[in-house]
């Protein structure tokens, strides 16, 4: 992991592709669940332990560590794409996901700085989810 | 419930995902997100912007594209890679659709896009499915067996 002091704001200068940004974990509980059931329904269906949790939630499990880890950041990153590849794997009520977050890449383009990063989401050696954020990093 | 991941019986387009945005969605999204960025909350600071008023996470309407393979495939939803661009900034108050449409049956590929209400689209990208799952993982899947994972 890069040794930065935690009030740098992160720079494109700074990214090395292959460099971590560490990890965090996540439980899905039933406030989580709720906040999603109240954007994306579902809510009507008893929320049971055995019951499968919607993948999304691993999306923003992955979304919360993106930012979470790479912090501060500057005012004005786009987020331009992204890959989510997931695996056969399930969560439900109350399990723990943990997060890693990479770069993977970093060139520049026509003034810009594009990074992309690479995102996994497990449950123990179960990998449940991976994918890359490509974002045009501010300057 | 029918096995729709087969490749003898893809659907032809994916169920069809809509929301309603609001501002009470946005904050709930930020909440699950921890995305507190107020271009996506905050409509005094948004209006100094470009784009002049909030603008939803790029990611809630790429989950509404992920919650529409959950409906079309259910149980069977196979192992699957999804690949989108975010091209356009969809203020909230919109009503955003998730379609994807077979373009593929061999590579098992889909065309995947967000649109609004005035048919722009947002995201746009692809979807492969992986193999279809066997049978053994779908009876897993369903919850009959909530000890298979540690």
């Amino acid at each position: 992991m890069t040794i930065k002091a935690a009030t740098d704001v992160w720079t494109f200068a700074d990214f090395r592709p292959g460099q971590s940004f560490g990890e965090m974990s996540i439980i899905l509980d039933a406030s989580r669940l709720a906040k999603w059931e109240a954007i994306y329904g579902g809510g009507s269906e008893p929320v049971v332990p055995s019951r499968p949790l919607p993948r999304g939630m691993l999306v923003t499990c992955m979304m919360e560590a993106y930012l979470g880890l790479i912090q501060p950041r500057p005012p004005g990153n786009i987020h331009a794409g992204q890959s989510l590849d997931f695996g056969s794997g399930h969560v439900r009520l109350g399990d723990t996901v943990t997060m890693t977050a990479t770069c993977r890449d970093k060139t520049e383009r026509k003034g810009r700085g594009w990074v992309t990063f690479a995102l996994t989401v497990t449950r123990g050696a179960d990998t449940l989810l991976s994918g890359d954020v490509r974002s045009v990093w501010a300057r | 419930m029918t096995d729709r991941s087969d490749h003898h019986a893809l659907p032809d387009n994916l169920d069809l995902g809509q929301l309603q945005t609001t501002p009470e969605m946005t904050e709930r999204y930020a909440a699950l997100t921890d995305d507190y960025n107020p271009i996506h909350l905050d409509a005094d600071f948004a209006s100094k912007t470009a784009f002049g008023a909030p603008i939803i996470h790029g990611t809630m309407g790429l989950n509404l594209l992920v919650e529409s393979l959950e409906t079309t495939f259910g149980d069977s939803f196979p192992e699957l890679r999804i690949d989108v661009r975010f091209i356009r900034p969809v203020r909230v108050g919109s009503t955003i659709r998730a379609r994807g449409r077979l373009t593929d049956a061999n590579a098992r590929r889909y065309e995947i896009f967000v649109e609004t209400e005035t048919g722009d689209r947002a995201v746009e990208g692809t979807c492969n499915l992986g193999p279809p799952a066997p049978i053994s993982a779908r009876d897993s899947a369903k919850g009959n067996n909530p000890e298979d994972h540690s």
